[in-house]
């Protein structure tokens, strides 16, 4: 009934943190690219920049990166990063998305070319639509989703349900609004 | 790690959703980002024995001027270099140009973060100010069973939809009183509560232990790895609290020794990758819950009368409920204002709560215009197209879903035809005078007072009361 700690818990050293880089500069990268708005020639240096704070903080904060779950607690400060960036970043108009204190992140200004998409997410909650970005574009549901909206499983399998079912009202609505004008 | 929610088949809607990701394929140059942290942690790169440990780059050392390991900021410069020159894959590197490496540091282009000196990012102080919010809370909107805990507002103001609510509409009114009349306001004082002391007195009302600590301006206790509650306190306009606690979960799993062939865990033996949800038992009914979560709010030194406390129903197809719900809506005037607490409990306690812990300070009696004039507040740009919201109520958005007929070409426009351009008329019928969450531009939570205007149809639209003279329209920054 022991647990030896020191064997199962891995040290979190410079080749523990080499490891971590490699498998997820990538998808943090893209957390962000796909939530800056893509003002002329912006998008890119901020990326990098914003996916290089949350690595250097994963090496400062390296004690409390969890094993087994380092990706989600990546995506949970690469939120915190990015609302942070987004109340300092005034030189950048961005839509005018209401800018509500949410728990710890941001409204999600997305980056998203299809119209008809766009226009159903506006409709939703800044809530929502966060958990649903979560979901679609970093592929989190279940615990991984709970860790990076810091809540329960039972709590983020349930909002996730709930912003589901309103995503597919509010396209449901637009499409018959739609069709009521094309008619 | 695609872990898709099991049982929802998806929909059209997800997959369009996915299928709009605007970063799909989209792969960061891994040297650069390498730089860039080196340039932050340079000591995450030392190896024990001296030699550079390089995530993620070929094994070569960077051939170029000047020595190979010498300032970050020089390998930065080389590194980039290098990118421009070769052919641009990606999206980002067509626009390389824009950066500019400041003195020491890592200047951004537009929307610039305040230069830091190099390898140092100092914590988060003050919140910077934040634009005008759009969209006003809902004056009495249902509760609906939202999680959030700052009232969230369906913000179609944004939305251009043609013809619909916020487009291109009109609005006048019938028979509505003409004369102005007066009203309490109220400030959330969230910064007379933000304290390390008061998230000590919270997690101890909880049974959260741990020291405080700082994680981005907001302030935390508890367990760092989701092994046991936390409990933290947000540097926002309500001083919003959120805790949970994993051991209480209703839905969580028995944790699965990893180590192999140990029979310990629990005394069965689960294959990895099985959820065996724990049993904690059935949960309070939802009176007790309502019992229990006003004891809450009486222990974290709330007044449990201010707030009108109701349980959420069960889904009426779940069998055995393995947790109960219940919300807490802050109360004023016999309307509820939109701020509220909410409550999971499982069979083994409180498994989460979240909420705001600003008390209410009231700040005056402001003079509030007519109704008949805050219709007329709708069509003037700077309360309407996105001072003011609408939503339907449930009876007319079921309207809205109907079978969509089979396409067909449209007859095309005749010569010296008048084009169509339609615009929705709105004749508001009825207001009624309440209160409002509102976010100033620094994030400073107010409650004012506000109208629901509402049409024959049982459409709705909100707008502030407060007149004029008492509002400062000075633009923000």
């Amino acid at each position: 009934m022991t647990t030896d700690e020191g064997t199962d818990a891995a040290v979190h050293d410079e080749a523990w943190f080499a490891a971590l880089f490699a498998a997820h500069a990538t998808p943090v990268h893209r957390y962000f690219r796909r939530r800056l708005p893509s003002a002329a020639g912006a998008v890119g240096p901020d990326a990098e920049d914003l996916t290089a704070e949350v690595l250097a903080t994963a090496w400062r904060r390296r004690d409390d990166v969890p094993d087994g779950a380092e990706l989600p607690w990546l995506y949970r400060t690469a939120g915190f990063v990015l609302a942070n960036h987004r109340r300092k970043a005034r030189a950048v108009p961005v839509a005018e998305l209401p800018e509500q204190p949410d728990d710890g992140a941001d409204v999600e200004h997305v980056v998203v070319q299809d119209d008809e998409v766009r226009r159903a997410l506006a409709g939703l909650s800044d809530r929502d639509r966060r958990i649903l970005l979560l979901h679609a574009w970093e592929g989190l549901g279940g615990d991984d989703l709970a860790a990076v909206l810091g809540t329960s499983r039972g709590g983020a399998d349930a909002a996730l349900s709930r912003a589901r079912s309103r995503l597919r009202a509010a396209w449901a609505e637009q499409a018959a609004v739609a069709q009521e004008q094309g008619a | 790690m695609t872990t898709h929610t099991p049982e929802q088949p998806d929909d059209a809607a997800l997959e369009r959703l996915r299928a709009a990701d605007p970063a799909a394929g989209l792969d960061p140059d891994t040297e650069v980002l390498e730089a860039a942290v080196r340039t932050r942690v340079p000591e995450a790169f030392a190896g024990a024995d001296g030699t550079t440990v390089t995530p993620g780059a070929p094994a070569s050392p960077p051939a170029g001027p000047g020595a190979p390991s010498g300032a970050p900021v020089d390998e930065l410069a080389e590194r980039r270099a290098r990118r421009r020159r070769r052919a641009p894959l990606q999206v980002a590197a067509a626009v390389a140009g824009v950066l500019v490496v400041g003195a020491g540091g890592y200047a951004l282009g537009a929307g610039a973060v305040g230069a830091s000196p190099a390898g140092d990012t100092s914590e988060l102080t003050a919140l910077a100010p934040i634009q005008l919010g759009t969209a006003d809370a809902p004056a009495a909107a249902d509760g609906a069973g939202t999680e959030s805990f700052a009232g969230d507002a369906r913000s179609a103001a944004d939305v251009a939809y043609p013809g619909y609510w916020g487009g291109r509409t009109v609005f006048h009114q019938d028979g509505l009183p003409t004369e102005g009349t007066s009203a309490a306001a109220w400030a959330y004082d969230a910064a007379g509560v933000f304290a390390p002391e008061t998230l000590l007195r919270v997690a101890d009302a909880l049974g959260v232990d741990g020291e405080v600590r700082e994680d981005y301006g907001s302030l935390t206790a508890g367990s760092a790895d989701w092994t046991g509650p936390t409990v933290s306190l947000q540097p926002d306009g309500l001083a919003s609290v959120s805790f949970n606690d994993p051991t209480k979960d209703p839905w969580g799993c028995v944790v699965v020794s990893p180590a192999p062939a140990d029979g310990d865990g629990g005394g069965e033996s689960v294959e990895p990758g099985v959820c065996e949800e724990a049993d904690h038992g059935a949960p309070p009914s939802g009176a007790d819950a309502v019992e229990q979560l006003r004891d809450v709010l009486t222990t974290l030194g709330l007044d449990p009368a201010g707030y009108e406390v109701v349980a959420d129903e069960q889904a009426p197809d779940v069998e055995a409920p393995r947790a109960t719900t219940v919300t807490a809506h802050e109360v004023v005037d016999g309307q509820r204002t939109g701020t509220q607490w909410s409550a999971t409990f499982s069979g083994a306690g409180l498994a989460s709560l979240y909420g705001a812990l600003a008390p209410r300070v009231e700040i005056g009696t402001y003079d509030v215009v007519s109704p008949a004039e805050a219709v007329e507040r709708l069509g003037d740009p700077r309360f309407g197209g996105g001072g003011m919201i609408a939503w339907a109520r449930e009876s007319t958005l079921e309207q809205m879903t109907v079978e969509p007929e089979e396409p067909t070409v449209p007859p095309t426009v005749g010569e010296g035809a008048r084009f169509a351009w339609p615009v929705t008329d709105v004749t508001i019928t009825d207001a009624r005078l309440g209160l409002a969450v509102q976010y100033q531009p620094d994030g400073a939570a107010v409650l004012l007072p506000a109208y629901e205007l509402s049409d024959a149809e049982g459409n709705a639209w909100s707008v502030v009361a407060v007149v004029d003279e008492q509002l400062d329209f000075a633009p923000a920054g």
